[in-house]
């Protein structure tokens, strides 16, 4: 019997990592893009942007890959000012996307995070593990989507098909 | 299995974090103090059988380091970040 999911993999999103204080970080991008989370482990969204605040002082911008030369010019990083970074880091994580019925009993193997719909809502995004790596987690349609430091992103792929093999 | 109370993510699971050891006295200046008290400074860690405070860093999380208060004994974790404050 197998497990009733839908797996898109290695995908390339847009990818901002922006670090600074609440204050100066706030106001950057209430400039040019909109108010920034307050929940930590949350993401707000604008269109098809999402601004996620991953931990103190440190926020992702995520957005579709064909986006990242119109946000470059937008954010432009080498004008922001000195207290704050803005480091594009597109290349530097693959994601995956598991959806379906059994999308959950995936997880369940592959993170160690507490998943249920209380804990982790639909606005929730978090690094936790997804097996045994550093992964960037949130919800995604009916099931979730995570990204992995890109290098281990067919090894990942591996992992995904040995669980569903089982 | 810990669940770990990290001051940004709250409770999560302990393969998430690297331990990174108790923590200790404060360093002396090497030229102000007896070398017995400077050799204990670099010698010396805290092995406690019982409370012990020790940081943890949330490396496969929000990358945040913090200290908590762990009984080396139950594994009971006394004191978290949160209730510090
Ligand atoms: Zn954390």
């Amino acid at each position: 019997m197998g497990y009733d999911v839908k797996i898109e993999r290695n995908l390339l999103h847009a990818l901002f990592d922006l670090k600074g204080s609440v204050e100066d970080v706030s106001s950057y991008l209430k400039e040019h893009i909109g108010s920034i989370p307050v929940e930590p482990n949350s993401y707000v969204t604008y269109g098809n942007l999402r601004v996620l605040y991953l931990g103190i002082n440190h926020w992702i911008l995520l957005a579709p890959i064909d986006e990242e030369q119109k946000l470059l010019e937008l954010l432009k990083p080498e004008f922001c000012p000195a207290s704050i970074s803005i480091v594009l880091i597109s290349d530097t994580l693959k994601f995956f996307r598991i959806n379906g019925a059994n999308a959950d009993d995936i997880m369940a193997v592959a993170s160690p995070l507490n998943l249920n719909a209380d804990a982790f809502t639909n606005n929730s995004a978090t690094f936790s593990e997804v097996f045994g790596l550093k992964a960037l987690i949130m919800r995604h349609g009916d099931g979730y989507q995570f990204g992995i430091d890109q290098s281990f992103g067919d090894m990942i792929s591996d992992y995904l098909d040995l669980t569903m093999a089982r | 299995m810990l669940l770990i109370n990290c001051p940004f993510c709250k409770e999560r699971n302990e393969t998430e974090f690297v331990y990174g050891g108790p923590v200790g006295v404060d360093r002396p200046d090497p030229n102000a103090v007896a070398d017995q008290e400077w050799v204990d400074f670099l010698t010396l860690v805290p092995n406690p059988t019982g409370p012990v405070f020790e940081k943890w860093w949330h490396a496969r999380g929000c990358g945040e380091w913090f200290v908590i208060c762990r009984d080396t004994v139950t594994h009971e974790i006394l004191e978290s970040p949160d209730e510090k404050s």
